[in-house]
């Protein structure tokens, strides 16, 4: 006698919870009892993260990978974000191969990252400057940087996880395939859950597509409690679950990708639930009269030239003027200017087809001459009327200090008792955070702090952004609301950071009965 | 409060005596709280734990005794320490196994965790096999049932 046969259940999950994933994993395989000690280890969603800023490509990824698989965890999905001077493909092979073939991983190449350290565990909030040189190439300047992984991974028991990319066939049409998008999205979440409706998205756009029209659909098609998030416009590489034929890159582009969260429809007894919580931290500030464009003239989908009066004149602005006096206007030099333009568009759904929605887009503002204002992007119409909009720091710390207020109520009430041994029930609440924040916010404050002052201890893991998704019906709010107005919708913003984090429910002790 | 250098008596499952100071015993929650609930004889009974463990037990709360005072947590005392921790549990499997059981009878939770790293430590990198192997335990599955939680564990074997 003696051994194992003599410690009950909670040593041996003493024993067990300090495993690496990989041993734990040989141990769930050991005998009925150990398996069903190994479910109750991983009752509760767990996040695992970690950064690495080892400038050799193959460490970095190992020391990432090693550290988020140091604890028992069974992973559902990975997301990681890397410099721009590693491999998209090398980096995400390791990742897919360490993590076997049925996890849906993306891979996205970062302007910086944020998270904890690996090996000393400390935050690193780091925003890599890329500093293109005349010919489209990085200079050598940026070759020091640019090197490092963020890598978040996901076990969230109650929840299916699969990648669903935007596809563009290779031959024929090359026109995004939206419907089609809509449709997987669609058919996956009621294959798992039985509704249309998924628990989150998160997403990742291909920087040579403009999202806005797929996230106007999505918008539309979601209800305002689905969160959606992500990076809107950089480079991914990205593996599915399901390996299917349907989304073969040979014959497909990837405009998008998609890691769709839905409710799994058999969800074992007592288990909790998982529910995505969003805050936003805006960084752009509008300003001057409202204007309405009068023509549009889009120079393929790159740009767009526009004229514009004063809403309710009909003059035609010196847009070079116009230009040179905001520029006076403003303190800040180096701030980026915008236009925020309200589109009313009609609903994508069939049975709203005749109403209109309001939506706020944000385009740079490229520059002007007497007549023709010229900005980034594509989708403005005759009689769109906008405003100005520049970047602003004191805008972007006093909105982030909201966002650290408003998640700060998903703090529980009293510091509950934590089982050390497993992640139990006592912890509900909060478990991790990913967080999208804008590469043109500056180095001058830590973006993380709304979540990890909020949240200290917990996995956290951020991508420094080109533009950041997130769903937000208030942006234009102050604006909209003097007119009486619904408020706009907006999903693709600038110099914002978006705060998603996960937050667990246990399940209700009333449940058991019957 | 109590003067440190006051003494209690343990006694072991198989009756031997052990006369040990106050704040070493009381590193056990068990008999501090059984302590301080008055229940105390001439003796504090330990019942599940025999003599030679419980033996081993004390000596290690003696050795841990001053790790919460400040010298204690002292870089050069705290890795002196875990040395000698490291040394501790250089035992039979069945002497491992029967100290897991008096921390967690005396609620020890210093002990509790090394003994329990310790057990974790001699899985890690292991398959399977390995693992019932040297723990000497029995597979009660049935190939089919196997085949499945293997399944559901597959990525991690591939």
């Amino acid at each position: 006698m003696g051994g194992f046969a003599a410690v009950n259940d909670d040593i041996l999950q003493n024993i067990l919870f300090r495993l690496p994933t990989s041993s734990f994993a040989s141990a769930a395989c050991v005998s009925k009892s150990w398996n069903k000690v190994c479910d109750r280890v991983l009752t509760c969603p767990k996040l695992a993260s970690a950064l690495s800023l080892n400038p050799s490509l193959p460490d970095a990824v190992k020391e990432a990978l090693d550290k988020v698989l140091s604890k028992p965890i069974r992973p559902q999905f990975a997301i990681a974000s890397i410099g721009l001077q590693f491999s998209l493909e090398a980096a995400h092979q390791i990742i897919t191969e360490r993590l076997g073939s049925k996890v849906p991983v993306v891979t996205n190449a970062a302007c910086g990252i944020i998270g904890r350290d690996a090996i000393t565990n400390t935050m690193r909030e780091v925003r890599w400057h890329m500093i293109p040189a005349e010919d489209g190439s990085v200079s050598r300047e940026s070759e020091e940087f640019n090197r490092g992984i963020v890598l978040i991974v996901g076990y969230l028991p109650g929840l299916k996880v699969d990648a669903i990319p935007l596809l563009r066939p290779k031959m024929e049409h090359r026109i995004t395939m939206v419907d089609r998008f809509m449709m997987d999205i669609r058919n996956y979440t009621v294959s798992v859950s039985g509704s249309v409706i998924p628990a989150g998205v998160i997403m990742f756009g291909d920087q040579h597509i403009d999202l806005t029209p797929v996230l106007a659909e999505l918008d539309c098609v979601m209800p305002e409690e689905t969160v959606i998030a992500g990076e809107a416009s950089s480079r991914f590489v990205c593996k599915t679950a399901r390996n299917s034929e349907e989304y073969n890159p040979d014959l497909y582009f990837f405009d998008a990708v998609a890691l769709v969260f839905a409710k799994d429809k058999n969800k074992p007894p007592g288990i909790g639930e998982t529910r995505f919580h969003a805050t936003l931290s805006t960084g752009v500030m509008p300003f001057g009269p409202e204007l309405k464009a009068i023509s549009v003239t889009a120079k393929g989908t790159e740009c767009s030239w526009l004229t514009a009066s004063m809403n309710g004149y009909h003059q035609i602005l010196d847009s070079q003027r116009l230009l040179d006096d905001i520029s006076e206007e403003m303190d800040d030099e180096a701030a980026d200017l915008y236009i925020g333009v309200i589109q009313k568009r009609p609903s994508s759904l069939e049975h709203e087809k005749m109403k209109l929605r309001t939506y706020l887009a944000f385009y740079e503002v490229l520059g002007g001459d007497e007549e023709y204002l010229v900005v980034d992007g594509v989708g403005i119409k005759p009689g769109d009327t906008f405003l100005f909009y520049h970047s602003d720091s004191a805008t972007a710390s006093s909105s982030c200090l909201n966002a650290f207020e408003k998640l700060k109520v998903l703090k529980p009430a009293a510091s509950s008792s934590r089982n050390p041994y497993s992640n139990m029930d006592s912890n509900s609440g909060v478990f991790g955070g990913l967080l999208f924040s804008s590469h043109y916010r500056g180095e001058t404050y830590f973006d993380s702090f709304p979540i990890y002052s909020n949240f200290p201890g917990t996995p956290l893991a951020g991508i420094v952004c080109n533009r950041e998704i997130g769903r937000d019906s208030t942006a234009a709010s102050m604006w909209q609301e003097a007119k009486e107005e619904s408020p706009a919708r907006c999903s693709l913003h600038v110099c914002t950071t978006v705060y998603l984090v996960f937050v667990y429910v246990p399940p209700s002790p009333n449940l058991y009965i019957n | 409060m109590e003067s440190t250098s006051k003494k209690v008596t343990l006694s072991s499952s198989d009756g031997r005596t052990f006369e040990v100071e106050e704040a070493v015993a009381f590193q056990s929650q068990t008999i501090k709280h059984l302590y301080e609930a008055g229940c105390t004889g001439d003796f504090i009974p330990v019942p599940n734990v025999t003599g030679d463990i419980l033996s081993m037990v004390l000596r290690y709360c003696e050795k841990h005794v001053d790790s919460d005072t400040a010298a204690g947590k002292e870089s050069f005392y705290v890795n002196k320490l875990k040395g000698w921790d490291a040394l501790f549990v250089k035992v039979d499997q069945s002497i491992l196994f029967d100290l897991i059981l008096a921390a967690d009878f005396l609620n020890i939770k210093s002990l509790m965790d090394l003994t329990c790293k310790t057990v974790a430590s001699m899985m890690k990198g292991k398959t399977t096999e390995e693992i019932r192997g040297t723990f000497n335990i029995k597979n009660d599955y049935t190939p089919e049932a196997e085949e499945m939680v293997r399944r559901e564990n597959q990525w991690a074997f591939e």
